[in-house]
Formats: C-alpha cells, sequence, structure tokens
C-alpha cells in the first residue's frame, strides 16, 4: 500500500503545481482541470484512500495558491467528486469515449459552480470560458493510462 | 483501513454534507471575519514550497542557458549595456538638477516633496489560475517590509499593487484587472483621469474625461499619486485611441499599458521607507495646491476641462 499512497500524494502535488504554473494569457481559459483528473482517477480506482475529506483538502489548498476565498474549490471539487463516487461502479467499464464524456460534463459543473454560484465573473467572458471542459477530456485517456501503469507498479513493488 | 471500495454507502454522503457546511462557513468567515488574513498568512505560508516549486523549471532553464552562452554574444551584450549606461547617466545628470530645482519650488510654496522609495526586485511566481481575475504572485513578502497597497511595476511603468501580503510571497493585482482603478494624469498637461482595467492586458479605459478635452493618440500617461498609493509620476500607459465624436458627454479613451503585463518575469516594488513615512510627506504637493483634487479623483462626473497650472508645471519640467 505504501507504494500506491506514495504515488497518490506525487500526483495530488503535481497536479496542485500544474494548476499554478503560468500561462501565456491566450492559454489560461483552456487550462486542463489537473486537479480533476487526478481525483477522479482515485475515486474510481483506489476509492478506499481518496475519500471526500482529502478532495477537500486538495480544494483547500487551491484556494491558498490561487488566492480566492477559502471554501470556493472544495465546493466545486467536492461537488463532482460525489457525483463520480456515486458513478464510480459503472464509470470503470465504461468504454473510453464515454470515460471522456463525463469528463466534460463533470468540468462543466465545476465551471457553472464557480461561475453562478459564486457569482465569479470571468475578465474574459466569452465561449473559451467553458473551454477547459475539451482541454480536460482530451487529457483524460492520457493521465487515466499513465497513472493506471503507475499505480500497477507501485502496487507490484509493494508485494 | 476503510473497506469502502465497492459500496461508497451513507457515510461519504454525510461526511459530504458536514463538509460541504465547513466550506460555505469558511467562505463566509473568509469575507466577513478580520482575524482570516492571519490565518490565512500562516496556511499560505505553510504552503509556500508548492508555489516555489512552480518557479523551480523555469529557473533552472534560464540557469543553465545563462552559463552556455557564447563568447560573442557576451561581448556584444557587454558593449550595448556600456552605451545604454553611459546614455542613462547623462540623463541622469540633467536628473540630479532637476529634482534639485523641483524641490526648491515646492519648499517656495511651502509643501514637502516626496520621498523617494526603496526599491525591492521581486520576481513573479505565479499568474491567477482562473481567468476570472488578473492577479499575480511575487516572492516577496512582509519580511521583506512588502505592505498591502504597495505599488510595483517593470523596468517601463506601473504593472499593479499588492492585494495580500504573506511572510516569504505576496499576491498582486495588475491594472488590466477591471476591478482596479490607477489615478493618472496625462504628462503633457496635467489633465487628470482614472485608468480602469478591461481585462485585457494590452487596454486600459480613460474615465471622465470631458468630451473637448484635450488628449491625443500617443500621449503619455503617468500615476497622479493622488489616492496615496502610487507614487506620483512614474509611467503607466500610452494613449492609443481617443473618440471625441461629441455624441457623449464624456471622451471614450483607450491607453496601453508600457509595462509588459503579461510578459515580465521581474518586478519592481516600490516599498516604503521609514523617511517616506514621516507625517511631514504624508500630504503630496498636488493636494495642497489643489483642494478638490481628491474629490474629482472620486466623482463620477467631472464638468469642465481643468487644466491647474501647478500640474502642468510639474509636467513641463519632467519632460
Amino acid at each position: 500500500m505504501k507504494g500506491e499512497r506514495k504515488l497518490k500524494i506525487l500526483s495530488s502535488i503535481l497536479a496542485l503545481i500544474l494548476m499554478i504554473l503560468p500561462l501565456p494569457e491566450w492559454a489560461v481559459a483552456y487550462r486542463p482541470n489537473w486537479i480533476l483528473l487526478v481525483v477522479v482517477f482515485w475515486i474510481v480506482y483506489a476509492a478506499d484512500s481518496m475519500g471526500i475529506t482529502v478532495v477537500w483538502f486538495l480544494g483547500i489548498c487551491l484556494d491558498l495558491l490561487s488566492g480566492s476565498t477559502l471554501g470556493q474549490h472544495p465546493v466545486s471539487l467536492m461537488v463532482c467528486a460525489f457525483i463520480i463516487i456515486q458513478l464510480q461502479q459503472s464509470f470503470k467499464i465504461y468504454p473510453i469515449g464515454q470515460q471522456c464524456l463525463v469528463i466534460v460534463f463533470l468540468v462543466l459543473i465545476y465551471l457553472a459552480i464557480t461561475r453562478w454560484l459564486f457569482g465569479a465573473k470571468p475578465v474574459i467572458d466569452d465561449w473559451s470560458f467553458w473551454m477547459s471542459c475539451l482541454t480536460t477530456a482530451f487529457l483524460w485517456p492520457w493521465a487515466f493510462v499513465l497513472l493506471r501503469e503507475l499505480r500497477r507498479n507501485s502496487l507490484a513493488s509493494d508485494l | 483501513m476503510k473497506k469502502s471500495l465497492f459500496l461508497p454507502g451513507q457515510g461519504e454522503a454525510t461526511r459530504f454534507a458536514a463538509l460541504m457546511l465547513i466550506s460555505f462557513i469558511l467562505m463566509f468567515m473568509d469575507l466577513r471575519l478580520p482575524f482570516m488574513a492571519t490565518v490565512r498568512g500562516y496556511l499560505a505560508t505553510a504552503i509556500y514550497p508548492l508555489q516555489k516549486a512552480v518557479d523551480f523549471p523555469g529557473r533552472l532553464i534560464s540557469d543553465t542557458s545563462s552559463r552556455y552562452q557564447s563568447r560573442t554574444r557576451l561581448q556584444t551584450e557587454n558593449q550595448n549595456l556600456y552605451t545604454e549606461n553611459q546614455q542613462l547617466r547623462r540623463q541622469l545628470l540633467k536628473y540630479e538638477a532637476l529634482v534639485a530645482e523641483n524641490s526648491r519650488l515646492l519648499q517656495l510654496l511651502q509643501s514637502a516633496p516626496q520621498a523617494d522609495r526603496e526599491i525591492v526586485v521581486g520576481r513573479l511566481l505565479g499568474i491567477d489560475m482562473t481567468p476570472y481575475q488578473q492577479k499575480v504572485t511575487i516572492d516577496r513578502g512582509s519580511r521583506n517590509g512588502i505592505k498591502v497597497g504597495t505599488p510595483f511595476g517593470d523596468g517601463n511603468g506601473m504593472m499593479g499593487q499588492i492585494t495580500r501580503v504573506y511572510y516569504y510571497h505576496s499576491e498582486g493585482l495588475l491594472l488590466s484587472d477591471p476591478t482596479h482603478a490607477t489615478p493618472v494624469r496625462v504628462l503633457r498637461n496635467g489633465i487628470r483621469s482614472v485608468a480602469i482595467g478591461t481585462g485585457y492586458t494590452d487596454k486600459l479605459n480613460l474615465l471622465y474625461l470631458p468630451a473637448n478635452s484635450d488628449v491625443v493618440v500617443g500621449d503619455m500617461l503617468v500615476t497622479s499619486g493622488l489616492g496615496q498609493r502610487f507614487p506620483a509620476d512614474y509611467p503607466v500607459a500610452k494613449v492609443t485611441d481617443v473618440d471625441q465624436s461629441g455624441e457623449e458627454i464624456f471622451a471614450t479613451v483607450n491607453a496601453v499599458p508600457l509595462a509588459n503585463l503579461d510578459k515580465s518575469t521581474e518586478v519592481l516594488l516600490f516599498v516604503e521607507t521609514e523617511s517616506s513615512r514621516n507625517p511631514d510627506t504624508e500630504i503630496t504637493p498636488a493636494e495642497i495646491i489643489d483642494p478638490e483634487i481628491t474629490t474629482t479623483a472620486t466623482s463620477t462626473v467631472t464638468s469642465t476641462v481643468d487644466v491647474d497650472p501647478a500640474a502642468a508645471q510639474t509636467g513641463g519640467t519632467e519632460q
């Protein structure tokens, strides 16, 4: 279990870093929601240790790093995590295309919550605001394969 | 370890509800209670290594590339820097004479000259991840004397001001954020205005300029020093287009910030020092000369073009 835990922590930290990595202005709206990718993977493949509490904690870290109101990111992240927990069984056996579709909807929900619940009006208010759902879904198969292989290796090394 | 691999069950839902509640309470506290700023300060300092880690790859690349530069390139660069230095020195000679003259004139008017601010060089650690606001993180914090409201800029002009300070780092709001307003004046004739961000890093909007005011494309805008946040007379932006079609009461004037808001990686922080904080210098000369200045900066309607001779004069001496 130890190697898996290490991988979990490392992937979360990497996702946090990628979320605040400076990007050129035009690319900001397209930034994939890395943290959501990591959360979805670990909930689906190791639900026993990626509980909603960990998700909440990651959200607080994001708030601190990005300077938003404390509690804003945890709410949007937890809603997405809760949906995935409910879908967990079926999500595992979905074909990869359908998984991507679920990710698209999750990111849209995430963005809608930040936008309407918190009145966080984007600076550049056009359709590109919603574009991160596509980049995130596009990255899902790669992130999924990579994390799955790494997890397998870590599990094997634990034996 | 909890065995809920296949059945998330009841526990998860209760925990979800509880954490939701906690998040909303946290949000309320963060927005309403002042002591949360200290709590947040400690938490953010604890997580600072992550912020620093973001900076690491970029720093590694720049360090390595600076180590492997060719000799000829370094020589030409050195030569260029040398000539630039000579030019700047010549300009500085003139500048010092002007400063002396200016302070003498201000003494005649019985008002205190503005003290210089100490300049701290900082590095940008991050740019806000959301497109909601234009915020940056800088690797200088309260231990370097940074305070809330400390203005910062790059070599070309003002960039913004600090909105949150932690021990090792701080957060700043850029001029181009829609919630940021910079008090400015036209260098050529001293007309005052307020530059509001638009959300685009290459565009500021000038408010409350009457339709018949004397602003032309290419005019340089400098900070007016009103509102006590920004030091006076630092370059801010250049006017790019003026629409005085006469249909509206106010002219539509846009300007492009002189600082590279989206490219600069190193910033200069204008930190108030002990000497600049003493009560004599609290009041800027402009305010003594023109008492209605503060009302002009904040009120929503200005009726006439007000070119006060004093502002025009200071503008003249700088050129």
